[in-house]
């Protein structure tokens, strides 16, 4: 695991801490909270001389010989401003300040390869991760710039990990599923930056606590409000507005925001004669927690849409998806036993409508997640049930798709509803030995879906060994099962029942730290086979005359691959597809004086058979960028100022190219004929992103302001292939053009 | 449904322009037929219809195969070769083929037999076959290819292709124009080439109008006679002659039930 949490210089602080004199021993005990909420501040460093403690969960700590007589105190907490101060042996209260811009810190180096957490994780702050260049303020979108994870067409969203489909990879908040990342178009995260404490990435290889997904993970942790006092933040860009408010409420502390996009509005008050597409979204949260911490009680929901204008066309499409959470989260601990527990219901509804076709989707789900685990000297044990009951509710107006061989045609008006119930049931043990040196972590998960009418077994293991201080090792193993989209199942084969797909995934790190030089390196090698793939039953074109055919490539399959999770493939499929990923990853992270950044590199190969158009050899999967290279790096200019930039390589996504071309005389137009399918490339995009942050501290407030240009050299980048009349000429659909986005952000 | 979601999300994209009525090299734009579809007992002659910018061409090596009707052909190299393909003999400067040949060629799947008694009964519980026809043409140093697709009905002779009656040019059949100018181009058919949509739909079918030139710019590639009981005439199609010379424009029309006919209408530009 790669800890790249914020904190505030706190180690060159330390230093200092040790060079107080040793005098007759006592003892302090104290108890460290937020300045502003009151809350707890867990895992901060306390220190003074060679003397250092780590703050338990409610924030207290003791440390054992201290000096008589005053002494200096040192207090290191991530995203808080650090603390030195004079005391006396005793009982002490201490109260820390949120950091502002100047001291964020892009990148810490931790003292040693740790063995806890996650296996192959990447665990990040809020603050870092919303000032990267490119990401628009946005904590959730610069998930794309770590390593493993593929480049996605015109920054829409999805997360494409290590060679899996981004329907692969399933989203926690607080541990509720939520439907979709991103909003509808890509430009911005459900949920909003400024209430997310903590998220992890976990590419592939996460233990069994979760399931449901063969590819990777997204753990988003929200942050508690504010107990002092109420006190209102907003944030303004071009793309929408926000507004928050938290404060205290009986019992504890309450946080509500909405956020609404004014993209479309701008876009209907330009006049075009070209095709618009109008971008919509809404978010809103309401978030409470009880003074102990035990309860979290959360409310969020989307309402995203998309639609098309013409100036006097007749051509009709709006797509909108929307969907709400409401969950509750108890978390109890007693002793070494800690037990948490996260009811919680979803509604989802998607609807897409254009000239000829209204599809219509509703989802309601309950579902619950409960987790006791064991503290032990040597680790812990731990165990889990999930728990998932959907209603699919359904209307499907509109042209039938392509039928298989022997297939009467479905009706062209579908209405109805599929029932569907999910249990998983995990256990878990990690066993350290060797002075904590080697760390064994075996887990089993067991599930059924419903909609398959299936239990699987899931066995996942992981290993670490800690070679030394500075050099770790992870190793993981597991299987991973995946229940089809209720879309798949739209328009079943008979006698080929529908089942779930599946993932083994295996991967091997390195995690090498270096202080001294300011940096560590991490590099993880994974492969992973892939089985029981939903692919296309019919394939009746080329795939150039069925431009949004996976067998076609670029930006029409890519696409696809991005929307199915919402609306559907709308196609008879069977779960007859195979898959097998495989590549290095490394991300190597350095401090030069005020300069700092990471390099990522991954080289993976993602491939696919089973498709009727490609039977008899596995093909590169339609978002296989074989390479990916992120380089980023901030500095900051003074105490009010920070410019940071971002580079990004990926070569191009996989295309079919044409031979040539026949005339149809009965269509009066010419037909393409494709060359090996998916034997070409879209040339290698490349972008460079800058950003600047500017921060003014008053005692009502701070305010930032951040400018934030994706592609500032505006490089032309093809997405996507498009040929003239006759397919003698190929043209291509130019990416993301240079995008600011300047924002306005007040926090209390 | 996928097709308008993508081209929602890939309309901010570049889109080559659509130069397909120009006629700048040679191209084979029909395969005109006699009958215009083909009897379940009957012989069809097939002629394919190649221009450049020069007019018709004539004397150009062709090739014909009938391709098999069991299979999805999506490239003719590789779907309609072997024995899926019947290649087409040449007879008095037309290539001709009975429906028993193709029969024979392309016997069913499974093992079964055809003959044209049965296929016609095939037909009239709803069968609806279709032949693929490929034309390779060698012209200038390069191959071009062609295809259409031959309906087999029961009763061929109670079909027409579409016959073009008139070209009118500005309301004129003088087909002289002026260098640079628009023209408005009207195609007029014979009203008794509409064929009935089918047997229980007495109403006329429908003829779909592409237009072509070498020079000037034609406004519409497409143009329909929607409603033959109302008007045999496409709307006008704005046509912008280009410079001083002689010039073509070619006309290709196809109709509901399987027809096809082709002209060539010299031009005079001044």
């Amino acid at each position: 695991m790669t800890s790249l949490r914020a904190t505030w210089i706190g180690l060159s602080v330390v230093a200092l801490a040790a060079e107080v004199a040793a005098q007759p021993e006592s003892a302090l005990t104290g108890r460290l909270v937020d300045k502003a909420t009151k809350q707890p501040i867990a895992g901060a460093l306390v220190a003074t001389g060679e003397l250092e403690a780590t703050t338990a969960e409610d924030g207290t700590f003791t440390l054992r010989g201290v000096p008589r007589g005053v002494f200096e105190l040192v207090i290191v907490a991530d995203g808080y401003e650090p603390l030195v101060q004079r005391t006396r042996a005793g009982t002490l209260a201490i109260e820390l300040t949120h950091a502002g811009l100047s001291g964020s810190e892009l990148i810490t180096i931790e003292d040693k390869a740790l063995l806890d957490g996650t296996a192959e994780g990447h665990d990040l702050g809020r603050d870092v991760l919303r000032t990267l260049p490119g990401s628009g303020n946005d904590a959730l979108k610069a998930l794309q710039s770590l390593p493993g994870t593929a480049r996605v067409p015109f920054g829409l969203g999805g997360l494409v990990l290590r060679g899996f489909s981004p329907r692969d990879s399933n989203v926690f908040l607080d541990g509720i599923e939520v439907p979709v990342l991103f909003h509808f178009g890509g430009l911005a995260s459900f949920f909003p930056s400024t209430m997310i404490d903590s998220l992890e990435l976990v590419s592939s290889g996460y233990g069994v606590r979760y399931g449901r997904g063969q590819g990777g993970l997204v753990d988003i942790t929200s942050r508690s409000a504010r107990t002092d006092r109420w006190a209102m933040g907003a944030e303004m860009s071009l793309l929408d507005a926000s507004v928050m408010a938290e404060g205290p409420v009986k019992g504890g502390g309450l946080t509500v925001g909405v956020r609404r996009s004014f993209v479309d509005a701008v876009l209907a008050a330009l006049p075009t004669d070209d095709l618009t597409l109008a971008p919509r979204y809404l978010d809103s949260q309401v978030r409470w927690q009880s003074k102990n911490g035990e309860w979290t009680a959360l409310l969020f929901g989307v309402d995203d849409g998309i639609g098309l204008t013409t100036d006097g066309g007749d051509d009709t499409f709006d797509a909108r998806q929307s969907f709400v959470r409401a969950g509750l989260k108890y978390r109890k601990k007693r002793g070494d036993l800690t037990f948490t527990a996260v009811p919680w219901l979803g509604f989802d509804r998607t609807a897409i409508v254009t000239d000829n076709d209204r599809v219509t989707r509703t989802n309601v789900t309950v579902a619950g997640r409960a987790t006791v685990q064991k503290d032990l000297a040597t680790g812990f044990v731990a165990g889990g049930l999930d728990l998932q009951g959907n209603r699919y509710g359904y209307q499907l107006d509109g042209e039938t798709p392509e039928l298989p061989d022997g297939m009467e045609p479905a009706p062209t008006s579908l209405t109805g509803a599929t029932w569907g119930a999910d249990l998983g049931a995990w256990v878990e043990y990690l066993y350290r030995f060797a002075d904590g040196k080697f760390a064994v972590q075996p887990g089993l998960r067991g599930e059924r879906f419903g909609l398959t009418d299936e239990w699987v077994l899931d066995p996942r293991l992981t290993l670490r060994q800690q070679l030394t201080e500075s050099v770790a090792f992870t190793q993981t193993i597991g299987r991973y099962h995946q229940p089809p989209l209720v879309t798949a199942v739209d328009f079943r084969l008979p006698d080929e029942p529908f089942k779930a797909s599946y993932a083994w995934q295996v991967s091997a790190g390195m995690t090498v730290i270096d202080k001294r030089l300011g940096g560590d390196l991490t590099t993880t090698a994974f492969a992973a086979r892939l089985d029981n793939l939903a692919v296309d039953v019919v394939s009746g074109a080329t795939p150039l005359a069925d431009p949004s055919s996976a067998a076609a490539g670029g930006f029409g399959a890519a696409s696809r691959e991005l929307t199915e999770e919402n609306f559907g493939r709308y196609a008879y499929q069977a779960s007859r597809g195979r898959g097998r990923t495989y590549g290095i990853e490394t991300l190597l992270r350095r401090r030069v004086g005020w300069l700092q950044g990471w390099i990522a590199y991954t080289y993976a190969r993602s491939k696919r058979h089973g498709a009727p158009w490609a039977s008899e050899t596995y093909v590169p999967y339609t978002l296989d960028q074989p390479h990916v290279l992120t380089a980023l790096a901030t500095v900051p200019l003074g105490s009010k100022w920070r410019v940071g930039a971002r580079f990004r390589f990926a070569s191009g996504n996989p295309i079919t190219p044409t031979t040539g071309a026949y005339f149809d005389t009965g269509a009066q137009e010419y037909r393409p004929i494709s060359g090996p399918t998916l034997s070409d490339r879209l040339p290698p995009f490349m972008q460079l992103d800058v950003r600047f942050d500017r921060l003014w501290r008053r005692r009502w407030g701070n305010l930032k302001l951040f400018l934030d240009i994706q592609n500032v050299t505006n490089r032309v980048n093809p997405e996507g292939a498009s040929y003239n009349f006759d397919y003698s000429q190929r043209s291509y659909t130019r990416g993301l053009p240079i995008f600011p986005s300047l924002g306005l952000e007040y926090s209390p | 449904m996928r097709a308008a979601l993508l081209v929602a999300l890939a309309a901010c994209g570049d889109s080559a322009p659509d130069l397909i009525t120009v006629i700048d090299e040679p191209r084979v734009l029909a395969i005109l037929s006699e009958p215009s579809v083909l009897d379940v007992d009957g012989e069809i002659a097939l002629t394919p219809f190649v221009v450049d910018g020069n007019g018709p061409r004539r004397g150009d090596p062709i090739q014909l195969r009938a391709c098999s009707p069991w299979i999805f052909v999506a490239e003719p190299a590789s779907d309609c070769a072997g024995t899926n393909a019947l290649p087409l003999t040449l007879t008095d400067g037309r290539f001709k083929v009975t429906t028993a040949q193709l029969l024979e060629a392309f016997p069913p799947p499974g093992g079964t037999t055809l003959d044209a008694a049965s296929l016609a009964v095939a037909i009239e519980a709803g069968l609806e076959p279709r032949i693929p026809v490929i034309a390779e043409v060698e012209a200038d140093g390069q191959t071009l290819i062609a295809r259409r697709d031959l309906r087999i009905v029961v009763e061929a002779n109670e079909l027409s292709n579409p016959g073009l009656l008139s070209v009118r040019f500005d309301g004129n059949l003088d087909p002289t124009l002026r260098a640079g100018r628009d023209h408005a181009v009207v195609l007029e058919f014979v009203g008794s080439s509409f064929d009935p949509r089918g047997p229980d739909d007495p109403r006329l079918e429908r003829f779909d109008c592409y237009f072509y030139s070498p020079h000037g710019e034609l406004a519409e590639h497409e143009l329909d006679v929607r409603d033959p009981e109302i008007t045999t005439e496409t709307p006008p199609n704005r046509y912008t002659a280009g410079a001083p010379g002689d010039s073509w424009l070619f006309v290709v029309v196809t109709d509901r039930t399987g027809g096809m006919s082709a002209d060539a209408i010299p031009l005079t530009i001044e």
